[in-house]
């Protein structure tokens, strides 16, 4: 294919794929600024080896979140049942294990997991969801009992700076 | 939500019957650089307009009932083009008559008939156009693959991976520990889904991935997260679809051959990790089925929790409240003819025929292995009960995201109309996507077909529809 000289900000930006029909190649490198606001406790405490869930705190509201007791993990700024702002807990030595499991080998653009990835569904007592993150150090199975590790030292200040390990890994 | 009052469950009604009239398609491929996505849309508008038996005089005399668009266009970016919708309404020229876009992820399609049947049963239209589209052919596989993922919840989950099949696979594995045991036999069940729908797009002329298969050839594909593999996983496609909406004196006046239609709808939270344990909402068959009632209580629960992650509740609050709006009060097998689901996995089907009741949760693989999923049963040779995804899928046809719930109640109504063979077996309906009508072609037309269902659905289960369409007698 013939290479054409573009007459635009960046020559190299454009790229004729075909003709008839015609198709173009057109490369853009965008950037976005990422906003956490009312969650931003939870993104902060990993970097500082702390996970914190939210609980509802209305009790004899008819408020089912409140009256169960129940933490969130994701945690919410809001109830999702009341809408009254939830009170932060921080989890310490949460007991956990493996709801559901898969390993990952050809992830999408921009991953930043070391590969292959074990994607983990966890289960946390007294917490009523079951949030995704990453086993490291073992194959995964259902059931099998975790404890979480975190990137203290040089954070992405994403949930990839939360992974999980066996209980009673040595390793990070 | 997890406690219901009666208000919440109250059986959504239409003011006035809401018709399905015509439909149209495009073919569908995955890399389609010779039409634009305007040229696609307006492909399926024209084969709506003229070839559906309707009596007006082609294109021009349909739009002078056209009063209002509703369009289904999934993902800006995979369009390179926000307010596409405008650009779609302009190439059809139905300005200025009003439109707007709606956008509900892998379910556009369904939910843009739905609020195409809500503008009719208001009273707002007496005759409006649901049209969607969709072109996954501009990007890459891995930068696909993101842009999918973006549709997942950005801070929680597409940072894992940025790989959608990931988080369906995390519930397929679940499914397929809890209640397939990891069995080979329940691996078998999957491999025959795809067997089955690449199969029945070799007599689809609009399809994309016509094969024939045997359970071996799936079971040796490339693994794309296990259990799944690559022939257990729907396409990606480019191409458009289109629905005509009437009221009932207007459907009359353009077809002999007008369909009802009901639609009921549901979601669930974006995030899986979100789904809070909860009582089974009931089909009104299971209501009145004191041996499903018993099992659910005193065995399923024990198995795992509901809707968890092997459940769809979106589906099962669609079909809830869809199967009361159209009577459907007996086993929906019994009751529907014909039915095109949403096969975006093969695991993901069965997990589905739970959820809108064609078998108890935990035993959907019956619904393959007793035979009525197929027309007619590749071992027994007999006809099914309630034959699925005679198009092919979205395994076998294609998943055109905007376009694809709407390929799904066209089908359905083709089949209703008794006109499946008027668009698929047509020799010159085949040369003119550039195929030859193949030797091995099969004849599709469910005979008799008098209620269809189809069912559209998005992401791990946000937001689902189901349309019931019935045959007037
Ligand atoms: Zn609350």
């Amino acid at each position: 294919m013939k290479t054409y000289e573009f007459d635009n900000m960046n020559p190299d930006a454009t790229v004729l794929r075909g003709v008839s029909p015609l198709v173009v190649e057109k490369p853009r490198a965008l950037s976005h600024v990422h906003t956490y606001g009312g969650e931003s406790k939870f993104f902060e405490g990993l970097t500082h080896g702390k996970l914190y869930a939210t609980r509802c705190t209305n009790k004899g509201s008819g408020c089912v979140s409140a009256e169960s007791g129940e933490m969130y993990l994701p945690p919410r700024v809001y109830c999702p049942d009341c809408l009254e702002r939830m009170e932060w807990v921080e989890l310490k030595n949460p007991k956990a294990k493996i709801h559901t499991h898969i390993t990952i080998k050809y992830p999408g653009a921009f991953n930043r997991l070391p590969l292959p990835a074990h994607l983990i569904s966890v289960e946390i007592e007294g917490v009523v969801t079951i949030m995704m993150s990453y086993l490291v150090g073992a194959e995964p199975k259902i059931g099998m009992e975790i404890e979480p590790r975190f990137n203290t030292t040089k954070p992405t200040f994403s949930i990839l700076d939360l992974h999980w390990v066996p209980k009673g890994y040595k390793g990070r | 939500m997890i406690r219901f009052t009666e208000k919440n469950l109250r059986v959504p009604k239409q003011m006035r019957p809401v018709y399905v009239v015509a439909g149209g398609q495009s073919d569908y491929k995955k890399h389609y650089p010779e039409k634009k996505t305007e040229e696609l849309a307006v492909e399926a508008f024209k084969m709506l307009a003229e070839e559906n038996n309707l009596k007006v005089d082609g294109v021009l005399g349909l739009k002078g009932y056209i009063q209002s668009a509703f369009y289904g266009h999934f993902a800006d970016h995979f369009g390179d083009q926000l307010l596409g919708e405008s650009v779609i309404h302009d190439r059809l020229g139905l300005d200025p008559m009003p439109n707007i876009g709606v956008k509900t992820g892998g379910a556009t399609g369904g939910s843009t008939v739905w609020m195409a049947a809500n503008a009719i049963a208001s009273g707002y239209s007496d005759c409006t156009l649901a049209l969607g589209w969709e072109r996954m052919d501009e990007v890459g596989t891995q930068e696909g693959n993101h842009y999918i993922a973006c549709a997942a919840d950005k801070d929680w989950e597409t940072e894992l991976g940025h790989i959608y099949t990931g988080y369906y696979a995390l519930m397929a594995q679940r499914y397929w520990k809890v209640f397939g045991k990891e069995s080979d036999a329940f691996r078998r069940t999957m491999a025959k889904i795809s067997v089955k729908n690449h199969g029945y797009a070799c007599s689809n002329p609009f399809a994309q991935a016509p094969m024939r298969l045997t359970v071996e050839d799936v079971l040796k594909s490339p693994i794309v997260a296990d259990p799944l593999r690559f022939l257990d996983a729907c396409l990606m496609s480019a191409g458009a679809a289109a629905v005509l909406l009437c009221d009932e004196k207007t459907a009359h006046e353009l077809s002999d051959h007008p369909v009802r239609l009901y639609m009921g709808a549901g979601t669930h939270t974006l995030r899986t990790a979100d789904r809070r344990p909860m009582e089974i909402p009931l089909l009104p068959h299971e209501e009145k089925d004191e041996e499903i009632k018993r099992y659910y209580k005193e065995e399923l629960s024990h198995i795992d929790r509901y809707p968890g992650f092997t459940g769809f509740l979106a589906a099962r609050m669609a079909t809830y409240f869809a199967y009361r709006m159209a009577g459907i009060e007996n086993d929906p097998c019994d009751e529907l003819d014909v039915l095109e689901l949403h096969d975006a996995f093969t695991i993901s089907d069965i997990q589905t025929y739970e959820d809108i009741g064609l078998r108890p949760y935990g035993r959907g693989p019956e619904y393959i292995e007793s035979g009525d999923a197929f027309l007619k049963d590749p071992e027994t040779g007999k006809r099914g009960r309630c034959p699925s995804n005679l198009s092919g899928g979205l395994i076998g046809n294609m998943h055109a995201v905007g376009a694809t719930g709407i390929m799904q109640i066209v089908e359905v109504l083709w089949q209703l109309q008794g006109k499946w063979g008027q668009f698929h077996a047509d020799p010159k309906m085949w040369e003119r996507f550039g195929k030859t009508k193949p030797a091995d072609f099969e004849d599709l037309q469910v005979s008799d077909a008098k209620t269809g269902l189809a069912i559209s659905h998005a992401g791990v289960g946000s937001h689902v529809t189901a349309a019931v369409l019935r045959k007037e007698d």
